[in-house]
C-alpha cells in the first residue's frame, strides 16, 4: 500500500471509531433523518390557551412577546421534562422540580449532572407566573437574577452545576429529533428545522410554567367555600400570622404577613421583594458570603438579601431558605423567634418586631398549623403537568 | 335636496372636527419630581444623619402612594394627571440617585396657566375599598406586597430604619417601622404654584420631602425610642394614633420648590 492509500484507510478507520464511540447517539432520543428540513406541510394553527379561573388568583400578567398557546404549552411540557437538555441526558428541569413537591426537589441544594451539588435550594414553580412584574428588573430566582421567565429557563442548561450543556448542542439535538421539529412548527410556525432556537425553546417552557397555577388548599376552602372553617389551632395561627385581624389590636404578632403578603383575590403569600431575614451575621455589607441580590445589582445595601418566596405549599417544600439550611418549619420559626443574626440591613420587620421573640411553643405550633393549611395536593396527579416520558407512548397525540 | 344633504354632511364633519379639537386641544409636557432630603442633603438610604439630639439616624425604607394628582388652572379648571403613583425612595442608594429624585413624566397635559397642584398621600377611599386582584395590570395597586389584609387597606406609606441613641456604644440601636393605612389616614394636600404649560417647552415641578421634619418638626415630634413600631391597629389606639401622626408628618414635610 502506498502512503496515500494507507492514510485514506486510516482516516476511514478513525472516523468509524469516532462514530462508533460517540455516546451521544444513545442519549439523544429518537433521531429522524427522514423528517425533511422543510416543515411547511405541517399545520400551524395556534389556539390561545384559556387559563382556568382560580379563586384567589387574579388574571396573570404575561409578556406581550410570548402569548400562551395550547401548542406552546404542549411543547413546553415536553421540553420541561426533556433530559436531552443536559449534557449526558441524565436530568431535566423536572428532576429538580417534582410535581409531588410543589415542583421543588426535597434536598437542600439541587443536584446536577454527575451528582454535582448546586449553590441554591430549588424554588417552587406553583404560581410562578405571578412573580413577574413588568416594571421590576428582578423577578426570578433567589437572587433576582432574571427579569423574565424566558431568560431564567435558559440558565440551567449551561450552568456547570446543573445541566453542563450548551444551547448550541441542545438546538442541534432538537433539530435532529424525530418529534420536536413538528412541535416547534405547531407552536411557533417555523418553516424549517434550522429555525429551532433556544429563544423559542425558552418561550415554550415559560408558557408551560405559566400554567402551573393552583390554589386549592384548606385556606382556600375557608376563604371561598361556605361552611369551611379553620380549626381553633389554625385560626390562632392565622391571627398570629396576620397580627391584627380586621384592624383589631392583638397582643402578639409574628409579623409574617409583611414579607408573605396576600389579599383575598391575590393570595400568593409572597411580596416577591428581596430582604435580609437575618440568616447570617455581618458587621458590614461586604461580609456576606452569599451576596444574594447584591451579587446581581452590585449595590452593597442589597447584599444578603434574598427573595421573599411564596408560602403556598410550604409544608411540601422542605428544606427551607435559599441554601436549604432549615429542615423543618419548626427550625424556621425558631430562627425568626430568635430575632435572627445581626447585620446592617436585616429586615426591619424582623429587627423591630415587638412580640415575635415572646412567642411560646404552643403559639409556634399554631402558626405551623396555619402554614400547613396552605398545602395544596390537588395537582399531584394533574395529567397536563405530569412527565410525558413516563407514559407508554410519550409522543401520542 | 342633494345640495342640502352635502351641506349637512359637511356641517357634521366640520362639527365633529371642531369637537375633537376642543376635547383634545394643544398639549404640553410636565415633569414632576419628588426628592427626599434630610435638611439640605439628598437622602441616601442606609446613611447616618444627625438628629437634633446628635443621635445617628438611618432611613432604610421610605415610600408612599399619592392619589388624584391634579393641577388647577387660573380659571379654576381642574386637570387630572394621574389617579395613583407610587413614590419610592428605596432606590436612593447613592448620592446621584438621591439627587435625581423620583420623576413622573407627563406628555399630554393641557396647555395654559396654572396656579396650584394637589394630591393625596395614600390611596383614596374609592380605590382603597378594592384589592390587588382588582388591578391585575397596575404595577403598584396590583401588587399584594402593597396591601395589608388585616386592615383591608393598601399600605399608604412605609418608613423604616434605625437610630443609634448611644453614639459609639454597643446596644444603642433601635430599629423603627411605621406603616400606615386605612381610610382615616388619607391626607390631601394642595400646593400653590404658578406655572405655565406650553406646547413647545417642558415644565417642571419639584417637591422636596424633608425627612428630618417627619420626626423632629416642632410640635409634631415622633419619639422613635419610645414607640418604634406601628402598623396602625384599631382606630383610636396608641398604635393607630402613632401611624396617623406619621403620615400627617410625611404630608407636612412635602414642600414645592
Amino acid at each position: 500500500m502506498n502512503r496515500p492509500t494507507r492514510f485514506t484507510l486510516f482516516l476511514f478507520a478513525a472516523v468509524g471509531v469516532i462514530i462508533a464511540c460517540d455516546p451521544k447517539d444513545d442519549i439523544l432520543g429518537p433521531l429522524s433523518p427522514t423528517v425533511s428540513d422543510g416543515l411547511d406541510s405541517i399545520e400551524y394553527n395556534p389556539q390561545a390557551y384559556q387559563f382556568p379561573p382560580i379563586n384567589g388568583l387574579p388574571t396573570m400578567q404575561i409578556p406581550a412577546s410570548n402569548p400562551v398557546t395550547v401548542q406552546g404549552v404542549k411543547l413546553g411540557r415536553y421540553l420541561f421534562y426533556e433530559k436531552i437538555l443536559s449534557i449526558d441526558s441524565s436530568i431535566s428541569c423536572g428532576s429538580c422540580h417534582r410535581q409531588d413537591k410543589a415542583f421543588t426537589d426535597g434536598v437542600p441544594k439541587s443536584i446536577g449532572v454527575d451528582g454535582t451539588i448546586g449553590t441554591r435550594n430549588s424554588m417552587s414553580l406553583i404560581n410562578i407566573g405571578y412573580s413577574w412584574r413588568p416594571n421590576n428588573a428582578h423577578n426570578f430566582m433567589w437572587d433576582g437574577k432574571f427579569r423574565d421567565l424566558e431568560d431564567q429557563v435558559l440558565a440551567p442548561v449551561e450552568n456547570p452545576l446543573e445541566m453542563k450543556n450548551n444551547w448550541e448542542e441542545v438546538e442541534r439535538r432538537l433539530r435532529n429529533h424525530e418529534h420536536y421539529p413538528a412541535l416547534f412548527r405547531k407552536a411557533f410556525g417555523i418553516n424549517s428545522k434550522a429555525e429551532i432556537t433556544k429563544e423559542l425553546a425558552a418561550k415554550a417552557m415559560s408558557q408551560f410554567m405559566r400554567t402551573l397555577n393552583s390554589a386549592d388548599s384548606k385556606y382556600d376552602s375557608v376563604e371561598w367555600r361556605a361552611f369551611n372553617y379553620f380549626s381553633e389551632e389554625q385560626q390562632r395561627g392565622y391571627e398570629l400570622f396576620l397580627g391584627d385581624v380586621n384592624g383589631a389590636a392583638v397582643t402578639k404578632d409574628a409579623e409574617c404577613a409583611h414579607c408573605h403578603s396576600f389579599s383575598r383575590n391575590f393570595a400568593t403569600f409572597a411580596r416577591n421583594n428581596y430582604s435580609n431575614n437575618g440568616l447570617d451575621s455581618a458587621q458590614s455589607f461586604n461580609d456576606f458570603i452569599d451576596k444574594g441580590l447584591g451579587g446581581v445589582t452590585a449595590v452593597p445595601t442589597d447584599n444578603g438579601r434574598f427573595k421573599e418566596v411564596t408560602l403556598r405549599n410550604i409544608g411540601l417544600t422542605a428544606p427551607y431558605m435559599h441554601d436549604g439550611r432549615f429542615t423543618t418549619l419548626d427550625e424556621v420559626l425558631d430562627h425568626y423567634i430568635s430575632g435572627g443574626h445581626p447585620s446592617p440591613n436585616i429586615a426591619n420587620e424582623l429587627a423591630s418586631a415587638p412580640t415575635l421573640r415572646t412567642l411560646s411553643a404552643s403559639e409556634k405550633s399554631d402558626i405551623i398549623a396555619f402554614l400547613n393549611t396552605l398545602t395544596d395536593t390537588s395537582y399531584f396527579t394533574k395529567e397536563e403537568w405530569t412527565d410525558p416520558f413516563l407514559l407508554l407512548d410519550p409522543w401520542a397525540e | 335636496m342633494k345640495h342640502i344633504l352635502i351641506f349637512g354632511l359637511t356641517l357634521i364633519l366640520f362639527s365633529a372636527n371642531s369637537c375633537k379639537e376642543h376635547d383634545h386641544g394643544p398639549k404640553g409636557s410636565l415633569s414632576i419630581t419628588f426628592k427626599a432630603v434630610y435638611e439640605n442633603d439628598p437622602l441616601v438610604v442606609f446613611t447616618d444623619y444627625l438628629t437634633p439630639d446628635a443621635d445617628k439616624l438611618q432611613f432604610h425604607v421610605f415610600n408612599f402612594f399619592i392619589s388624584d394628582l391634579e393641577i388647577v388652572k387660573e380659571n379654576d379648571e381642574v386637570i387630572r394627571l394621574k389617579d395613583v403613583e407610587f413614590i419610592d425612595f428605596n432606590g436612593n442608594t447613592d448620592l446621584n440617585k438621591a439627587s435625581a429624585g423620583i420623576k413622573i413624566e407627563l406628555n399630554d397635559v393641557a396647555i395654559g396657566n396654572y396656579k396650584a397642584i394637589r394630591f393625596g398621600i395614600g390611596i383614596e377611599p374609592g380605590k382603597n375599598a378594592k384589592e390587588p386582584g382588582d388591578f391585575p395590570s397596575d404595577p403598584y395597586l396590583g401588587h399584594p406586597g402593597n396591601y395589608w389584609t388585616a386592615w383591608n387597606s393598601y399600605i399608604f406609606s412605609r418608613l423604616e430604619g434605625r437610630i443609634d441613641t448611644l453614639a459609639n456604644a454597643a446596644g444603642g440601636d433601635v430599629s423603627y417601622l411605621y406603616h400606615t393605612g386605612v381610610d382615616g389616614m388619607y391626607q390631601s394636600r394642595s400646593f400653590t404654584k404658578t406655572f405655565e404649560i406650553s406646547s413647545n417647552s417642558n415644565s417642571e415641578i419639584v417637591f422636596n420631602i424633608n425627612a428630618k421634619d417627619i420626626f423632629y418638626k416642632s410640635g409634631a415630634e415622633i419619639n422613635i425610642s419610645a414607640a418604634n413600631v406601628s402598623h396602625s391597629g384599631a382606630v383610636g389606639t396608641p398604635a393607630y394614633n402613632l401611624a396617623r401622626q406619621t403620615i400627617i408628618n410625611i404630608a407636612d414635610a412635602i414642600s414645592v420648590q
